[in-house]
């Protein structure tokens, strides 16, 4: 989608001077914001070539400056070539239409002219009421055009049409025109660069031709009658070889650039035996016409091309048709460096992007840095192995200390611990004076018994012997095994026999 | 190539080198400065739950081995309150006069004494039981008073004497004194170390 410029600069280099006139659109009207036009000394242009490009380089500059100040912008600019540097053709086309039209118009030209053909620029668009057979062709060389938008380009200008100035011009007159009902109009306009001829019929431009006037344009008196000359071919033409040729003509004269005609000029210049009123105007009511002015002195000093060609860039919608001779050189370049910056910022983008997400990921693992340096702070290198070292130390310990704690709690437990002493004590205390005790035995092993063999004087001493036995807090259970008379040392005793099971303590 | 060069080419060829270009950065950024730092992203990623387990792990071993060393504390108070009932290897070669000095000391004439070495507890000839058993005969002629005594102090004793068999008969025709028989049963510890380190 091709963005229309709101404000467009149109820039018409002449021999003598550069102009430029600075149009805005605003909604359905076209706005002259500023002018300027920069009178030069000597020739700028002669015979098609840049006589003096320092000149036109300040010339440039000065007008831009005056038109946009030091640091204004225009968003579009044109420049409207001389006279001297385009060639204009109409071209009848045939029938059926050539396939590839450009390249047929290119050579058609090309035919009538001397430029080399690497060098060739060429642009064509519909022209007359008949539209798809006529062609208005422009061919240039590349050259002297390059010449021209070089100094523009240092002034800071993106060219963007180049268009012949006759064809701006009339684009510029076209809402003058307009305003009249008139079938013909010939409108001639001459200039310091030449002279433009152009016939417009029913509004839709039918014939266009320039040329050039260097040689008459001191003399008045000879430049009336070079166009009186001129003026009589083209009516003739159209009388002869058009159909309606006997329509009523409307001849408008502009001049511009101090050129004059001599006095006679509103008699001469209308062809004898043909029905012509001759119409001179004036460069400001055409420019007050076609665009508002936002101060009416603007209008006096200003290029009529230039600001037919600014309209042009605004997107001019009269039937008028545009040519634009920018060398494709210039163009690609132009795309070249726009597809360069596009690459560019994409190209910036992505290491802008890249550098976010970096930074993201950077943050992220910092983040997770943080969170792992905080768990590897708590863990000494090898401490987990050094844990179950530990621990495995600790079983072994645990494992061979409980085996000793069981085998030695085993035999506190396992002995059945008599009160040896209480036993002999409860045993002394339990003996009657008749009872006598030879042997006494105690185990303390699986069983607890004790046995307890004497002489007793008499049978109820020894069983009061077990009877008092039998109540000790030591003693479980007292009994008499055996008992019998025995003599021991000549005299007659009881032997006795007394078995007893023991208590443990605690039972 | 120039940039004349750059521009003779039709828009297709530009529009490739163009976006070759593009696609050449990206890659190159992707590269230099997106893939390392994603890489080391996930090796961080990767390298986290292994180090969160290892401090899990380390966790819980800690936790495992304090519960563990308050078992094995609780085992050596156990131990300690059992102990003294057992004599210590160094103590044990000193039993003799020790039983002798409270015979003495009671008393009693020791007119013989035996120690036999036995088996473990478990009545088994095994050197790695931690207790050893240690029978001995003790023959003293005393006074029935002097042998109360004598069994007394023994039971008193702050070490465990099992006294297992006791025969107490005359020991002269003239029956003045007594002959007692004592079999005794101490337990000596094998292991010091258990307690300790």
């Amino acid at each position: 989608m091709k963005i229309q410029a709101k404000t467009a600069l149109g820039i018409e280099i002449s021999t003598r001077h550069v102009a430029m006139a600075l149009v805005r659109r605003e909604r359905r009207r076209s706005v002259l914001v500023r002018a300027a036009k920069v009178r030069t000394e000597q020739d700028l242009i002669r015979d098609g070539r840049i006589q003096d490009p320092a000149g036109l380089a300040r010339a440039v500059r000065q007008a831009r400056s005056a038109c946009l100040g030091m640091f204004g912008y225009a968003y579009a600019a044109g420049i409207a070539l001389p006279v001297g540097i385009v060639q204009l053709h109409l071209l009848d086309l045939p029938d059926p239409l050539p396939s590839n039209l450009a390249s047929y118009v290119r050579d058609e030209v090309g035919q009538f002219s001397s430029i080399p053909a690497d060098r060739i620029v060429s642009d064509h668009g519909p022209i007359g009421p008949r539209a798809a057979n006529r062609l208005l062709a422009a061919i240039a060389d590349s050259g002297p055009i390059m010449d021209l938008i070089r100094p523009c380009a240092g002034s800071r200008l993106v060219i963007q049409m180049v268009e012949p100035g006759c064809l701006a011009m009339v684009r510029a007159l076209t809402p003058y025109l307009a305003r009249s009902q008139s079938a013909n109009v010939l409108v001639v306009s001459l200039g310091a660069e030449g002279m433009g001829l152009c016939v417009l019929r029913a509004g839709k431009l039918d014939f266009l031709r320039s040329q050039s006037i260097s040689e008459t344009c001191d003399d008045p008196e000879a430049l009336t009658r070079y166009v009186s000359s001129q003026l009589r071919e083209v009516i003739q033409f159209y009388t002869v070889e058009a159909a309606s040729g006997a329509q009523q003509w409307r001849i408008c004269l502009i001049c511009q650039d101090g050129l004059a005609l001599s006095a006679q000029a509103s008699t001469v210049l209308v062809p004898k035996g043909c029905r012509a009123e001759l119409d001179v105007l004036r460069p400001e009511e055409v420019i007050s016409a076609a665009v508002q002015c936002q101060d009416a002195s603007i209008a006096k000093d200003v290029g009529m091309a230039a600001v037919g060609l600014a309209l042009g860039l605004l997107g001019d919608t009269s039937d008028i048709p545009k040519l634009n001779l920018l060398p494709p050189g210039v163009i690609g370049k132009r795309r070249l460096i726009r597809q360069l910056t596009i690459t560019g910022l994409v190209v910036a983008l992505i290491i802008l992007a890249a550098a976010l997400v970096e930074v993201g990921l950077v943050a992220r693992v910092r983040v997770v840095e943080q969170a792992v340096a905080g768990r590897k702070a708590l863990i000494r290198s090898g401490q987990a192995a050094e844990l179950v070292s530990q621990q495995r130390q600790l079983d072994a310990r645990i494992e061979e200390g409980s085996r000793v704690a069981q085998v030695m709690q085993e035999l506190v437990t396992r002995h059945k611990h008599v009160d040896w002493s209480g036993l002999l004590e409860d045993i002394r205390q339990a003996t009657p004076a008749t009872v006598a005790i030879s042997q006494l035995s105690a185990q303390a092993t699986d069983q607890l018994s004790l046995v307890i063999d004497g002489y007793a004087i008499d049978y109820p001493s020894v069983r009061s012997f077990v009877d008092r036995l039998a109540q000790s807090d030591h003693v479980a259970s007292a009994s008499l095994v055996r008992s019998g008379v025995d003599v021991v040392y000549g005299k007659t005793h009881l032997a006795y026999q007394i078995r007893c099971v023991l208590k443990a303590k605690g039972q | 190539m120039r940039l004349t060069e750059l521009a003779n080419l039709s828009r297709s060829s530009r529009q490739t080198v163009l976006a070759a270009l593009v696609v050449i950065v990206a890659v190159a950024m992707y590269r230099w400065t997106i893939s390392p730092q994603l890489t080391y992203l996930k090796a961080m990623q990767q390298y986290r739950p292994v180090i969160e387990n290892a401090h899990r792990q380390t966790f819980t071993l800690q936790a495992s081995l304090q519960t563990r060393r308050r078992l094995f504390e609780q085992l050596q108070q156990q131990l300690e309150a059992l102990s003294p009932r057992f004599y210590s290897l160094n103590e044990s070669g000193d039993l003799e006069r020790q039983i002798m000095t409270m015979a003495t000391a009671a008393g009693c004439s020791v007119t013989s004494m035996a120690i036999r070495h036995g088996p473990g507890p478990g009545q088994q000839k095994d050197l790695d039981q931690p207790v050893r058993r240690l029978d001995l005969d003790l023959v003293v002629v005393a006074t029935y008073d002097s042998i109360v005594s004598l069994v007394k102090a023994l039971q008193a004793h702050e070490r465990g004497v099992y006294i297992t068999s006791l025969s107490i008969g005359p020991s002269g025709a003239d029956g003045s004194a007594l002959q007692c028989r004592l079999a005794i049963a101490v337990y000596i510890r094998q292991q010091e170390g258990i307690l300790y380190g």
